[in-house]
């Protein structure tokens, strides 16, 4: 198991490797670009090319990469060339507003999707369609028009939850949660109209099988039938869902942060691109893949302990 | 209340011409304090302003401040030398009470106030600005290139700086009111603190337990502020909003008392709640001709074709369409309220496509292609461009630019043509900008005989009102010669809310003064 543990982070570390190699590579050709953003547009050009050869961005590419990586290496991804902020810091402050709102919304999905699912695939009848119908509204309303009829709902009418903003939970947990609460249930409905149908679909599909009809003839509970023997088999699938709707959130993330004008991770990494601030477009790359590293890891983990047919030795 | 629309708000634009030029009749090359800035008889009751700002300050180092919507959270906590009036922009005493250049501009005396504090208790004197000044020339930042014709800062004394210039710099005086002017207190300076939480001498200071950086900025008044009785707000919060749907739920949900809103919105909001205040405008949005002496796009070298694109443009129908009908169709880049501006010049290009094509015809470049970086301000406006163009025989490609790299294709010198949009700064820079031979919007330094001598006659005329036939001479001569074809002056609508009033027109340099409070 460590073997493979540690096999599967070299497979990251490599990933993470060419990733930030082909962004580098990619934004190489912005140097210049990246000067005028600190002077300003009235800069001359003599004046932007001594602060180039004074950052060493006039450098090879090459050897800039690897310049940046001896860095990263060991934690020190550089300073924003537009805040002057270190970036490791800013992007893991940025992260964690963003996971306050997915960590939240992903625990509610696989409960609230896990409960549709078993319900539906275990009742049928008119239990399974309205199960079938709360995911078919959950596809078919958008996001960003589910997130504003909420914001106009809730915090333009009612003004019981703030329209915009977070607030760390460090500072006022009653705030926090009244910050995060609208962009979590966009993000959950959203989750669950998703997930709900796959944790439906294996559900039927395990609940047919013949172990189950072999249990139920030796007089086993249709409770512990669903919940200890069919639900354990219909996990695994539901749990790669779970990871892929994790990354898919965190992409979706944007969105959600500009409605809600959210400090978020999305919101950085799209003010950082149209900046071209590069060194915070590294960390961000590094970060991002290492990140999506570590829950597909921890993902097969899972699936490892759910399925003894999955697990690797 | 005010809404203007275009007849109207131009019969406004030359009053607002008339005062600006009248104010600036009475002032010389020499400022002094008499016309001190929101003096008012009575108290006022202190309110709480909330603002929506499209971007969080990148940093709060003197050295590195950019203007724009980032300046409501630094002029808040660090004051500027100088300040601008938000009506008529005329340029107004801040820390500095007086200021006096000598016969040929080349050296500028500040005399600052008595009894400044910075927020440590520490006093402002003429040694806090000259460290700040010098320190932003040696460092490379924003505010460096506006410290290019500088030569030393002195202090004569405790309360008087000195600057002395290789030439004089007609831009100089308004850029004290902006990042340029902002004072760093020497003592803390070169700490880590400088770039997030500076200690400043502005009206407040930044309260780190309820600011989110990137997010949320809040900053508490400093009652020993020298000018605390012209302050009317208790706290100042700055939410950083990009999204205008966002900014409008906010607004309507209490969580702001003042921000820009769509002006299809606007019948949303309670007009016994909000004032709607319309700003005519604040930038100019317009068709750059980069490369004016035709070298490597021929045909804009030829003055027949740069007329014919200013006569392919329907600007009233862009104004309406693409713009909400928010703003004023212009034929000029100076400010409508400023004392440059020409109003009899709006005409000399109508809309006429046919004697358009005829000019490019005659001309003999019908049929050319010309590129044009395509970025994300052009999105809206590339369609109706190119049809004008088409309109005269002349073709535009739009060659997609990224965003961080939309200046570098401005000045790389592959395109004749760029769409920009460009915000208003004073009646000396506007012009300069654009026209001069070093300006940002002339990358190949285009100049001709006419423009060095107006150029050198505004660059050795030191006092404003002196060089102003020559502003006027040389606006006349870049509209007749069409090195630009301008679209729009681009306008904004404000809500404001609480008994909060917003008062920008001429200058809108983004400071909590650009409100007032009416009970």
């Amino acid at each position: 198991m460590l073997v493979y543990i540690a096999r599967r982070l070299g497979a990251g570390i490599i990933l993470a490797l060419l990733v930030t190699f082909i962004t580098f590579m990619l934004l190489s050709t912005s140097f210049e670009d990246v000067a005028l953003t600190i002077l300003g547009p009235a800069a001359t050009p003599e004046v932007t090319a001594g602060l180039m050869a004074e950052k060493g961005w006039d450098r090879p590419a090459i050897v800039q990469y690897f310049d940046w990586l001896a860095h990263a290496v060991q934690g020190d991804f550089g300073e924003s060339v537009y805040t002057s902020l270190p970036v490791a810091p800013t992007v893991m402050q940025r992260l964690l507003v963003t996971l306050s709102v997915i960590v939240p919304a992903l625990l509610l999905t696989v409960v609230l999707s896990t409960f549709l699912g078993v319900w539906s695939a275990s009742r049928g009848g008119v239990v399974d369609k309205i199960s079938q119908g709360i995911s078919l509204v959950g596809y078919i309303v958008p996001g960003l028009l589910l997130a504003i009829g909420l914001v106009v709902i809730f915090a333009v009418q009612l003004k019981w939850l703030p329209a915009t903003g977070f607030t760390p939970i460090s500072e006022d947990p009653g705030a926090w949660a009244r910050s995060i609460t609208i962009p979590v249930i966009v993000l959950t409905i959203g989750g669950v109209a998703n997930m709900a149908a796959q944790v439906r679909g294996r559900m039927i599909d395990e609940l047919r099988q013949d172990y189950v009809r072999t249990l139920r003839t030796r007089g086993i509970s249709t409770t512990s039938i669903v919940i200890r023997h069919a639900l354990r088999n219909a996990g695994s699938p539901a749990l790669t869902v779970m990871s892929l709707e994790f990354i898919s959130m965190f992409g979706g993330a944007l969105i959600i942060e500009n409605v809600f004008a959210l400090p978020g991770y999305g919101s950085f990494a799209f003010n950082a691109s149209l900046q071209g601030d590069i060194p915070v477009i590294m960390g961000i790359a590094a970060f991002g893949v290492l990140l999506v590293t570590v829950v597909n890891l921890t993902t097969d983990l899972a699936n490892g302990w759910l399925n003894p047919k999955a697990r690797v030795h | 209340m005010s809404r203007s629309l275009t007849r109207r708000s131009r019969r406004l634009t030359a009053l607002g011409a008339t005062v600006l030029a009248a104010s600036l009749l009475l002032t010389s090359c020499a400022g002094s304090s008499e016309a001190a800035p929101s003096e008012s008889a009575a108290p006022i009751e202190e309110k709480d302003l909330a603002v929506a700002a499209v971007s969080a300050p990148n940093s709060l180092d003197p050295a590195q401040l950019v203007d724009g919507q980032q300046m409501f959270v630094w002029s808040a906590i660090l004051d500027t030398l100088l300040r601008k009036d938000p009506t008529t922009a005329e340029i107004l005493p801040g820390a500095a009470e007086t200021w006096e250049y000598n016969e040929d501009g080349t050296e500028l005396t500040l005399k600052l106030r008595e009894g400044m504090t910075f927020s440590t208790g520490d006093p402002v004197d003429a040694a806090a600005v000259v460290a700040t000044l010098l320190r932003s020339k040696e460092t490379p930042g924003n505010v460096q290139s506006r410290l290019a014709a500088v030569d030393d800062v002195v202090a004569s004394d405790d309360s008087t700086v000195v600057i002395s210039f290789s030439s004089f710099d007609p831009q100089f005086l308004d850029n004290l009111s902006s990042g340029l002017g902002a004072i760093g207190d020497p003592a803390t300076l070169a700490e880590e603190r400088t770039a997030t939480d500076p200690v400043g001498s502005g009206p407040f200071t930044l309260d780190t337990a309820k600011t989110v950086p990137g997010s949320t900025y809040v900053l508490t008044k400093r009652d020993d502020y020298w000018d605390a009785e012209n302050v009317p707000f208790k706290t100042l919060t700055v939410k950083v909003i990009q999204d205008p749907t966002a900014s409008f739920n906010a607004l309507q949900s209490g969580e702001l008392n003042a921000a820009t809103v769509q002006s299809q919105v606007v019948g949303q909001l309670n007009p016994d709640e909000w004032n709607i205040t319309v700003n005519d405008a604040v930038a100019a949005a317009f068709l750059n001709v980069l490369d004016r002496g035709g070298e490597k796009w021929p045909a804009l070298g030829d003055v027949r074709v740069r007329q014919a694109i200013n006569m392919s443009i329907d600007r009233e129908s862009m104004l309406e369409a693409l713009f909400s009908g928010v703003g004023i169709a212009t034929e000029q880049l100076a400010s409508p309220f400023g004392a440059i501006y020409d109003e009899s010049l709006n005409g000399t290009y109508e809309y006429d496509p046919e004697a358009g094509k005829e000019l490019v015809e005659e001309a003999g470049f019908a049929g050319e292609t010309l590129q044009i970086p395509s970025t994300f301000l052009t999105t809206t406006i590339e369609p109706a461009l190119s049809q004008a163009f088409s309109d005269i025989g002349l073709n535009l490609e739009w060659v997609t630019v990224p965003p961080q790299q939309a200046q570098g294709a401005a000045r790389s010198g592959d395109y004749g043509l760029y769409y920009q949009i460009l915000g208003f700064n004073s009646d000396t820079a506007d012009l300069a900008t654009t026209f001069a031979v070093d300006g940002v919007g002339n990358p190949r330094g285009y100049t001709d005989e006419t423009l060095d001598g107006l150029w050198s006659e505004i660059n050795s005329t030191v006092a404003f009102e002196d060089a102003l036939p020559a502003y006027q001479e040389l606006n006349e001569y870049v509209v007749d010669q069409a090195f630009v074809a301008p679209v729009v002056f681009i306008g904004a609508t404000w809500a404001t809310g609480d008994g909060i009033t917003y008062v920008g027109k001429a200058n809108t340099l983004s400071t909590y003064r650009l409100f007032s409070v009416t009970d």
